[in-house]
Formats: C-alpha cells, sequence, structure tokens
C-alpha cells in the first residue's frame, strides 16, 4: 500500500505516476503514449548504441520497440517497472540483430573503415554526443554478455535482479559481468587516453 | 580514467538527442499501429460516457479512484504545486552570457551542429559543423559593437568581413538568441494560458520538468532540471510537417565569463579575407522590389511562384539557368558563390519583410503568372498599418497607391 501525500517518497509516487500511465496508455490513450516515449527514448536508444555500435540499427530497434508496445498494450504485462520491459525488448532486438551475422560484421566493417554510424543523414533520429561515441566505440571491444550487463546496470539504470532475469543468470554472475566489464573499459578508455 | 567512477560519470555523461520531425514521425506510427486516441472528444460524448458511468455503483467507485489518482499523480506533476514558468526561464531572460550546444535539423533533411556564445549587447560566436563537403566548419562572429560580422571557414583559411551596415546593438542576423528569449517574454505576457505544463520526465539521467508552448508556427519546448530549475534542453520547430526546422539546444549555461577576444574580429594570421556589405536595416518593401527585380533579371522575366521558404531552394536553380555555376572549392573567391549569396541575401530580406507583415495588412501575392513589365498587373500589394489606402507593386515593378474599392478581385 502506497500513501499518497506528503508522506509518500518521490521513488512512491513515481511508481505511482508510471503506473497510471501505463493503465491510461492501455486503454488507449495517446498522450499517455506520448509521455511513456518521451520519457524512455533517449535511455533506450543509448542502450541500443552502446550494445550494439552502430546509431542506424540502433534507431531501428527502438523504434521497432515503440510501435510493437503501441501494437500489444492491450496484453501489456509490466511486472517490474516499464523501463525495464522496454529494456528487455531493445537487448532482445539487439540480440536478433547480432545474430544476423552479414549485417552486424558489416557494420563493424564501417566502423573500422571509420565509416558512417555517426556521420549525419536525412532522416537521422538520434543525434549522438562525442562521449557516447567514445563510449560506444570502447563497449564494441567488451565481450557482448559483459557489455549488456554493463549497459542496462549504467545505461538504462536497471537493477541488478531484473538484469539477471534479463540475461537469465544469478544476480552473483550479473554483478560480475558488470565488474569485468567495467575493468576492461576502464582500460579501453584509458588505453584510448594515452595514444 | 583512472577510476571505476570515472567510466559511470562517462556513461551518465554520454547523451543523446532525437530529431523531433522524427519523433513525429515514429509517434504518428505507432499510435497509428496501436489505435490509439487523443482525449479530445466531443463535449456531448463526454458528457454521455460520464453520465452512463456514473449510474453504475461499481464503476463510479473506480473512477472516484483513477480521478483521485489523476489529480494526486496525474499530469500535473507529484509532490505539490508546479514549479512556475516564470521560474523556468528567469535564468534565461536574465542573463548576461550564454553557451549552449544546438543541433538543426533542416528541412531538407540536413543537420547542422554548433556551439554558441552569447554576451549582452549582442556578441555572438557560433561554431557550426557541417560533417562533410568543402566547407566542414564555419565559425561566425557578430560584433555589435564594431558593426562587424566575421566568418571563417578554417578549412581553406578563407575569411569574409561583412560589414553591418545600419546594425544596431540589439538587430543582427545571429540573434537567435535574442529572438528566443523575446519569444518567451510574449508567452510570458500572454493571458489565454496558452504555455502548457508537461510535467516530469528525464534528459541524460536528470529529473526534468516541461514546459510547452506555441507562437504562430513555432512551438518550444523546455525541460528544466527539477531542483535547480535551470533550462537542461529547449527543442524548438518552426514551420508545419511539409517545411519544418527544429532545433535542439542543450548543455546550456548562463552568466559564465566570456573572454571578449571570442568576439573578436580581428583578422586571424594566415587567411584570405574578403569583404561583403550587408544590410542590418529593417527589411523593407524596397528589399521586396529589389528582389522581383533579381528574379525577373534572372528567369527571363518571371517572378516567384510564392514568396515562402521555398524561394531560398530555387536561388541556386536559377543561377544554374543563367549559367553561373558555382564551384564550392574555390569558396569565397569564386564570383559564382558570391552571386548566389548576394541572391539568397536578397531573398533573405523580402523574406524577412513578409514574415514582419501584420496580419491586418491583409497582404496578397500575385506574381505567380504575372511577367515583368507589365504596368497593369499587380503582384504584390498590401495596407501598410495606419494607411487608408494599398501599396500595390506592378509586375513592371512599379509602385502606387490604390483605393481598397480599385484592388485586384
Amino acid at each position: 500500500m502506497y500513501y499518497i501525500g506528503k508522506e509518500s517518497s518521490p521513488g512512491q509516487t513515481r511508481m505511482l505516476e508510471e503506473r497510471y500511465l501505463i493503465w491510461r496508455f492501455k486503454h488507449g490513450s495517446a498522450e499517455a503514449f506520448e509521455r511513456i516515449y518521451e520519457r524512455h527514448k533517449n535511455d533506450l536508444l543509448k542502450l541500443a548504441v552502446v550494445l550494439l555500435g552502430d546509431v542506424h540499427a540502433a534507431e531501428d530497434i527502438v523504434h521497432d520497440v515503440f510501435v510493437h508496445v503501441a501494437q500489444t498494450r492491450t496484453g501489456l504485462r509490466v511486472t517490474g517497472n516499464l523501463k525495464g520491459l522496454l529494456a528487455t525488448s531493445v537487448v532482445n532486438r539487439a540480440r536478433n540483430y547480432r545474430r544476423d551475422a552479414y549485417r552486424y560484421r558489416h557494420s563493424l566493417a564501417q566502423q573500422e573503415e571509420g565509416g558512417s554510424s555517426d556521420s549525419f543523414e536525412p532522416q537521422q533520429w538520434a543525434i549522438v554526443s562525442e562521449q557516447l561515441q567514445l563510449l560506444s566505440a570502447a563497449m564494441a571491444q567488451v565481450p557482448y554478455e559483459q557489455r549488456e550487463a554493463v549497459a542496462l546496470h549504467l545505461g538504462a539504470g536497471i537493477s541488478f535482479p531484473e538484469i539477471a532475469r534479463i540475461q537469465n543468470a544469478s544476480v552473483n554472475t550479473v554483478q560480475g559481468r558488470c565488474r569485468y566489464g567495467l575493468q576492461k573499459l576502464r582500460s579501453l578508455l584509458n588505453s584510448e587516453a594515452t595514444t | 580514467m583512472k577510476h571505476i567512477e570515472d567510466v559511470k560519470t562517462l556513461f551518465r555523461n554520454a547523451t543523446i538527442h532525437t530529431n523531433p520531425a522524427r519523433d513525429r514521425t515514429i509517434l504518428a506510427e505507432a499510435i497509428d499501429a496501436g489505435g490509439l486516441k487523443t482525449s479530445q472528444r466531443p463535449v456531448r460524448g463526454k458528457a454521455n460516457i460520464w453520465r452512463r458511468t456514473m449510474r453504475n455503483p461499481v464503476t463510479k467507485l473506480a473512477m472516484a479512484a483513477a480521478v483521485v489518482l489523476a489529480v494526486v499523480v496525474g499530469i500535473y506533476g507529484l509532490g505539490g504545486s508546479q514549479p512556475a514558468f516564470a521560474d523556468v526561464v528567469k535564468p534565461m531572460l536574465a542573463a548576461q552570457t550564454a553557451t549552449y550546444t544546438l543541433v538543426a535539423h533542416m528541412g531538407h533533411g540536413q543537420t547542422i551542429r554548433g556551439q554558441v556564445q552569447f554576451k549582452e549587447p549582442g556578441f555572438v560566436r557560433q561554431v557550426a559543423e557541417f560533417g562533410s563537403g568543402p566547407f566542414p566548419q564555419l565559425i561566425e562572429i557578430t560584433n555589435p559593437v564594431e558593426g562587424k560580422k566575421l566568418v571563417l571557414m578554417p578549412a581553406r583559411k578563407t575569411a569574409l568581413v561583412v560589414d553591418l551596415k545600419n546594425a544596431k546593438p540589439q538587430s543582427d542576423q545571429s540573434r537567435a538568441f535574442q529572438q528566443f528569449r523575446e519569444t518567451i517574454q510574449r508567452a510570458q505576457e500572454g493571458a489565454d494560458g496558452s504555455i502548457e505544463y508537461l510535467g516530469r520526465s528525464q534528459i541524460g539521467g536528470r529529473d526534468v520538468i516541461g514546459y510547452r508552448f506555441t507562437e504562430g508556427s513555432q512551438g518550444i519546448t523546455i525541460w528544466a532540471d527539477a531542483q535547480s530549475l535551470l533550462p537542461v534542453q529547449i527543442e524548438r520547430t518552426v514551420g508545419d510537417d511539409t517545411e519544418s526546422l527544429s532545433m535542439v539546444m542543450s548543455d546550456i549555461q548562463f552568466d559564465v565569463p566570456l573572454d571578449p577576444s571570442l568576439f573578436s574580429t580581428a583578422m586571424p594570421e594566415g587567411y584570405t579575407a574578403q569583404s561583403m556589405q550587408q544590410d542590418e536595416s529593417p527589411a523593407a518593401e524596397r528589399d521586396l522590389v529589389e528582389l522581383l527585380q533579381f528574379w525577373s533579371e534572372s528567369t527571363g522575366g518571371h517572378f516567384p511562384t510564392a514568396l515562402d521558404k521555398t524561394m531560398f531552394e530555387k536561388v541556386d536553380e536559377i543561377l544554374r539557368v543563367r549559367g553561373v555555376r558555382p564551384d564550392k572549392t574555390k569558396g569565397l573567391a569564386d564570383p559564382a558563390i558570391r552571386a548566389f549569396l548576394g541572391g539568397t541575401l536578397k531573398v533573405t530580406r523580402a523574406h524577412e519583410f513578409i514574415q514582419a507583415l501584420p496580419k491586418e495588412t491583409d497582404w496578397h501575392y500575385a506574381g505567380k503568372d504575372a511577367t515583368f513589365g507589365d504596368a497593369t498587373k499587380p503582384v504584390f500589394w498590401y495596407r501598410p498599418p495606419g494607411s487608408a489606402t494599398y501599396r500595390v507593386i506592378y509586375a513592371d515593378l512599379s509602385i502606387r497607391n490604390v483605393a481598397p474599392e480599385s484592388l485586384p478581385q
């Protein structure tokens, strides 16, 4: 039971607000969907960019997630928080994308050639900051499971138990992946800074 | 990057912005795919639903609960009253200096990224990144005290010095920030309640609150830090779906010390200078006449199809028809590029004149099918504020005062 008023914490009120938002969205409110979209789009794009290192693929994936969520709203079951559900959708699609070996190698090859993953093109959706470009390039060299754990935890603010559910692993394993991933990332970024 | 904490900080600071035009497209697609509806329904239907709902004790209870929830945690914020719009915009209205990152999405698909530094009374330094092409970067420095604008093209070590003829401290082409502040002031002064509170959201991991308002075809959304109320991100869209420009301002800082040397228009060493005069006085009727003259001379006697932004795109086209072939690799030394800039300047001034005409002036344009030289064919007419008669520009570019009853039908 949450008490509404001065006694409720910001976390509780945020949760209540989100539940109400989801309720309105499931009942067909376009305004509620717009608020969900505005609230989560940047974090989801950031997550997809650091997972894939390809802005265009990230755009496609997050675009697809929002359309899919809207299409399936009546059957939407949010057991944790909405952000976790949306992040899971992004992670699943990113995994599918990586399984398509040709596309993945193609995008890596583009990056190695100094390709256009961060260049501006007509109708580009996401504009990536220099820090995110740097981060994304370093993350591409972190083993994928560690990358996923780090991206979900730091990029999307997902809790370890939730990541454990997404990765189908124990919380300890996820914490370990995150730790090793961060160490690897720090080492990569240090070598980047000294070259 | 010595510590893990530094990596975490990098994660937090690594930001991403989105193109508002694409946001609208994606939202529209998803809303359509999900069969979602806006809450704007006919009043009568709303009342019927309300009556039916309130007759049923179960739905009545559910509705009451929903209403309580909506009031407490709904779109008007949480845990107290919403911050006042005035508190959010106060720092930017009072700022003596401002710096921000600007990402502009042009209507034809081009994106320009830039850094802007502003200092009262109208000093502006803008560094614009175009990505690729012969001029990947442009640095534009406007100095209203010296009455000069310096445009540097570092890739080719070329500089353009623009003499801002008739420049005033508060009036120049680079006064985007000033214009933006004026727009906010007008919105504040408006009593129609058009400023909409958007509630809370998150940008780059920061809790923010948002306000949105529109003025004409311009929409402005301001996201401010929920605690400090300082602006975090400002989004502007101008135009409609078919022809729009959107801009996102971020990394916004106010009243930071800015060295005066940033706004110096002294020529940097190693640069080749070109000079150009630019009239910064308010655009007037003569600017429209000059544009019509330029257009008819360049097209063999025709006038623009419409006096709108499409004219900008057509300048290049009509100059090419005239045999002018700009060579972008030569920069400003190329006479064709200077002709192109001159043509663009004429369009800009005429467009400014049209844009500034109040609705009451009842202006009309009928130049689409006119041919230069016809002294009986009116191409443009308007009634200046306070005037009993209309000013009519004919296809021979003569101008006459005409009584309202004698106007073309």
